[in-house]
């Protein structure tokens, strides 16, 4: 029986081996180089993106800008509104002063009989009202009026300040000084 | 060890790859990519620019022109752009003869300057809004003074009264006098940029128009009454 011997079989087997490391180095770089081109290609198209979508948008801004302008007055009247109409809300809303109208109204209602010699108003509620009564039932109907029920909606304090009788039988002179509600 | 060239030449291909793609990194797509993410940043910017001016455009085509003209009108009818003394006086002079009360004296204090831009203006402290004080001599009765104020309070320009003090000797008609505080409010310094956005009317502000738009506006307002006046310097600083 006959036997052939390779005496070259490992010196071969080595070859193929480095034959086929060689092939993948060879393969591995022409898909990294592929790889790389479409990456290149990828980078350079978001590129060509950026540019063309950056002109889109300064065309479109500017004709914004320009469609804008031409409404100016329009903008102008909004702008100027809302300054007054913010500033007002602002007024409205801090003012915090009595409401003489209501006051004078009560007053002049309360105080039949009574000779009205000062009415002093300021926008904190203070009240200084001095006058003079021909008789005492008037000035205690003038004081009644100022203690009751209607008088505690306008009036937080009530004080009668001074008293006095006029000499030789005349009326009499008083001061009261009040506290609006705020 | 003696290295044999022909055992490089298959390394030759991925070397030169490898070198390629390190040069054209470093050489073309550094410089490139800086570039490019300024102008990312530039774009994401652009596009807001261009999505706010999209919506102020779209706000400013929906107003109508005629009724904010008329809104405004009415607005510097309240709060007139300037120190409007001329007419601040034909109110107060239209609304008292009405009232049938005598105007016996006004006093103009502080007026400053007739005119400026709103952050030139020198606010009273705790005050809003800007103004100046109108001292107020008046004869007639509890009742006319009574109506007297009510209808300062809501006619145009805008004016409020402060002090009332009212005072009667023997048998003559009461002798009132009042501060009265006139408002003004200048323009803004600016006026709308492009890209400056445009802030809605709020309903609480639709309020105050509602508010003002009741308010009586006088005819002839800007005439400077003949008044029996007192001291009446409407230019001292």
């Amino acid at each position: 029986m006959r036997q052939e011997i390779d005496f070259l079989k490992g010196a071969r087997g080595e070859r193929e081996k480095r034959l086929k490391f060689l092939r993948l180095v060879k393969t591995f770089s022409l898909l990294l180089l592929l790889a790389y081109c479409l990456i290149v290609a990828a980078f350079f198209s978001y590129g060509f993106y950026l540019t063309t979508a950056s002109k889109q948008i300064a065309r479109e801004t500017t004709l914004k800008k320009n469609k804008i302008e031409a409404l100016k007055e329009v903008e102008t009247l909004q702008i100027v509104l809302k300054q007054r109409l913010s500033n007002l809300l602002k007024f409205f809303d801090s003012q915090k002063t009595s409401d003489f109208p209501a006051l004078l109204d009560y007053f002049s209602k309360t105080t039949q009989g009574i000779n009205v010699k000062e009415l002093s108003l300021s926008p904190d509620g203070k009240i200084k009202f001095s006058g003079e009564a021909a008789e005492m039932t008037a000035l205690g109907q003038s004081l009644e009026n100022l203690t009751n029920e209607e008088a505690s909606q306008f009036f937080s304090s009530i004080v009668l300040s001074s008293l006095d009788k006029k000499e030789g039988g005349g009326g009499y002179l008083f001061t009261i000084l009040l506290e609006a509600k705020v | 060890m003696k290295i044999n060239l022909k055992d490089l030449k298959p390394f030759l291909l991925p070397a030169l790859i490898i070198f390629l793609i390190l040069v054209v990194t470093a050489f073309v797509l550094k410089p490139k990519l800086e570039v490019m993410v300024k102008s990312h940043q530039q774009l994401t910017k652009d596009k807001k620019i261009l999505a706010d001016l999209t919506k102020k455009l779209a706000t400013l085509e929906g107003l109508a022109k005629v009724e904010f003209s008329e809104k405004t009108d009415i607005a510097l009818a309240v709060l007139p752009a300037e120190k409007d003394v001329p007419g601040n006086l034909a109110v107060i002079k239209n609304v008292a003869l009405n009232n049938g009360l005598i105007v016996n004296d006004i006093t103009i204090s502080e007026v400053g300057e007739i005119a400026a831009v709103s952050d030139e203006i020198k606010l009273k402290k705790d005050a809003i809004l800007p103004s100046f004080r109108l001292n107020v001599s008046l004869t007639g009765s509890l009742e006319m003074i009574k109506n007297f104020i009510s209808q300062i309070q809501s006619t145009a320009p805008l004016m409020e009264v402060k002090n009332v003090s009212l005072s009667q000797k023997k048998t003559e008609s009461p002798e009132t006098k009042m501060e009265i505080e006139a408002y003004f409010l200048p323009f803004p310094k600016t006026l709308g940029k492009p890209e400056q956005q445009l802030i809605a009317i709020t309903s609480g502000e639709e309020k105050i128009f509602s508010r003002i738009n009741g308010f009586t506006f006088l005819k002839g307002q800007q005439t400077l009454p003949n008044l029996p006046v007192g001291k009446e310097n409407l230019f001292s600083p």
